[in-house]
């Protein structure tokens, strides 16, 4: 659970804010990114009609790279990978088959996949958190925006998202609004 | 009068309820085996009520009083993206079955946002197919009492409308019930339950209304009576798998049969006292796949009554 303060809705509707301010939490629970981002201020007017989103992002773990998942050892058969994180495993495979093609892999069994090369293999990154956390935090921006706003507008930096989203061309004066959200959270 | 009720027990023996309800002059609607567990929809004599719930005792079931029993209830939401779904078009739709009522979930196609937001002319055709709509929309008042009016002005059936803000009417629906709104959690706490409950009773009161008014010029024959007659003059209809091969509505029913195929047999199906299905109703095709609309005609159009 996240704590009332970080969630901030202004609206001309009263009730309209209170039951959007309820939706965040519930979406940003339900999709497990309530501890990702946070300090969420949002501003929306059905009657405009537009939608202003701020939040900031926490930081997420570091890139997984193919020796954080296998160990590598030459053998007469190949390069043998010997799995040691088996959550990362469809990844890998991709990565490999990306490189090698289909033909050149075998997986012998749960831990083990063989790579016909006689070369090391370079530690490439497999598995992005950053990006799947920005999925998912777009992913719960979207659920809470009214669903008839289809046109977007979105700012991510490393540290926060601004997203802006409205049934209308975007206005200039929602832009300056979304920054004006942004200095009132002080970045 | 029929008191429609709802029976839940074991598969043993419970052939035995369905017999009695049949002596008693009831009617069987839907039945539902699920593994051991049967749940019956149906509709007895209120003057025989004790008979079957003694026999229910005696079957270690249980009755409950569903009102909904009999009638089709068509849930609207303005899509059927995941702003919308499962809660709670999902859930209160689930409810209204569990109180007795077929529902069909209906998203539009362009039910979403204020300046696109219209309905087709078939959604429209199968809307008023059911008995009543029950529309879900969103959070804000100025939406739901300034806009989305538009989507159920030009329905013939009776309309209810939920959203979130509290607020005492919206324009041209029956009633209008706050407190929900776009959820993204299910209904669990007992306040959330009074809602469902009064979404219940107000589908009930616009029903009963209904049921009034067509009392005045009444229906020249029972549809109930009528369904009977169907399943026995035409078998194939018990070979559809849907749950309910024959839904109910308060002045007619769906078949489900494709209508190019069965339109002649159902409109010659025979009445004891002489006059042929199409004399007491109107047969046509259904908006929904190619299933059979049958509306039966009142009295003063028909020129009499069974």
């Amino acid at each position: 659970m996240i704590d009332s303060e970080k969630v901030a809705v202004k609206s001309p509707d009263e009730q309209g804010a209170h039951l959007i301010e309820e939706l965040t939490y519930d979406v940003l629970s339900d999709l497990h990114v309530a501890q990702s981002l946070y300090n969420i201020r949002i501003f929306v007017d059905p009657d405009e009609p537009v939608f202003i989103l701020y939040g900031k992002l926490a930081g997420s773990l570091p890139d997984i790279k193919i020796s954080d998942v296998a160990t590598m050892t030459h053998t007469d058969d190949g390069l043998k990978l010997d799995v040691k994180n088996e959550r990362y495993v469809n990844e890998l495979l991709a990565k490999l088959i990306e490189n090698y093609g289909k033909a050149n892999i075998l997986q012998i069994d749960r831990y083990t996949v063989l790579v016909a090369t006689d070369e090391d293999i370079p530690d490439e990154t497999i598995y992005e958190p950053s990006i799947e956390l920005r999925r998912k935090v777009i992913d719960s921006i979207r659920r809470i925006a009214p669903e008839g706003y289809r046109i977007i507008k979105h700012e991510i930096a490393k540290n926060h998202i601004l997203f802006i989203a409205s049934e209308e061309p975007i206005k200039e004066q929602w832009v300056q609004k979304g920054y004006q959200l942004l200095k009132e959270a002080g970045v | 009068m029929l008191e429609p009720i709802m029976y839940t027990g074991g598969v043993y023996r419970h052939d035995e309820l369905i017999e009695l309800v049949e002596d008693l002059g009831g009617h069987v609607l839907q039945k539902n085996v699920m593994q051991l567990e049967v749940v019956l929809l149906i509709l007895v004599p209120a003057d025989d009520i004790t008979a079957v719930e003694e026999k229910a005792k005696e079957l270690l079931g249980t009755i409950n009083r569903a009102p909904l029993i009999g009638t089709e209830i068509a849930v609207v939401a303005p899509s059927l993206a995941y702003h919308h779904m499962p809660h709670p078009t999902c859930d209160i739709a689930e409810y209204l079955r569990r109180n007795g009522a077929k529902t069909n979930i209906i998203g539009l196609a362009r039910g979403v946002g204020r300046r696109a937001a219209q309905m087709t002319k078939s959604e429209r055709g199968l809307i008023n197919e059911h008995d009543l709509a029950l529309f879900i929309l969103g959070d804000f008042l100025s939406c739901i009492v300034d806009v989305k009016y538009q989507l159920y002005e030009d329905l013939e059936v009776p309309v209810i409308v939920t959203g979130g803000p509290e607020c005492d009417a919206v324009p041209y629906a029956y009633a209008y019930i706050g407190g929900i709104g776009r959820r993204a959690k299910g209904f669990h706490r007992e306040s959330e339950f009074t809602i469902l409950d009064s979404i219940v009773e107000k589908i009930s009161t616009a029903l009963d209304q209904r049921r009034e008014e067509l009392e005045k010029d009444p229906l020249s024959v029972s549809p109930f009576r009528l369904m009977d007659e169907i399943t026995q003059q035409i078998p194939e209809v018990n070979e559809n798998l849907s749950p309910t091969p024959i839904t109910m509505h308060l002045d007619g029913m769906r078949i489900k049969l494709p209508f190019d195929e069965y339109c002649k047999k159902v409109k010659n199906v025979k009445l004891t006292e002489g006059p042929i299905l199409s004399d007491v109703a109107e047969v046509r095709p259904s908006y929904m796949r190619e299933y059979i609309i049958l509306k039966i005609k009142t009295k003063s159009v028909a020129g009499f009554a069974l």
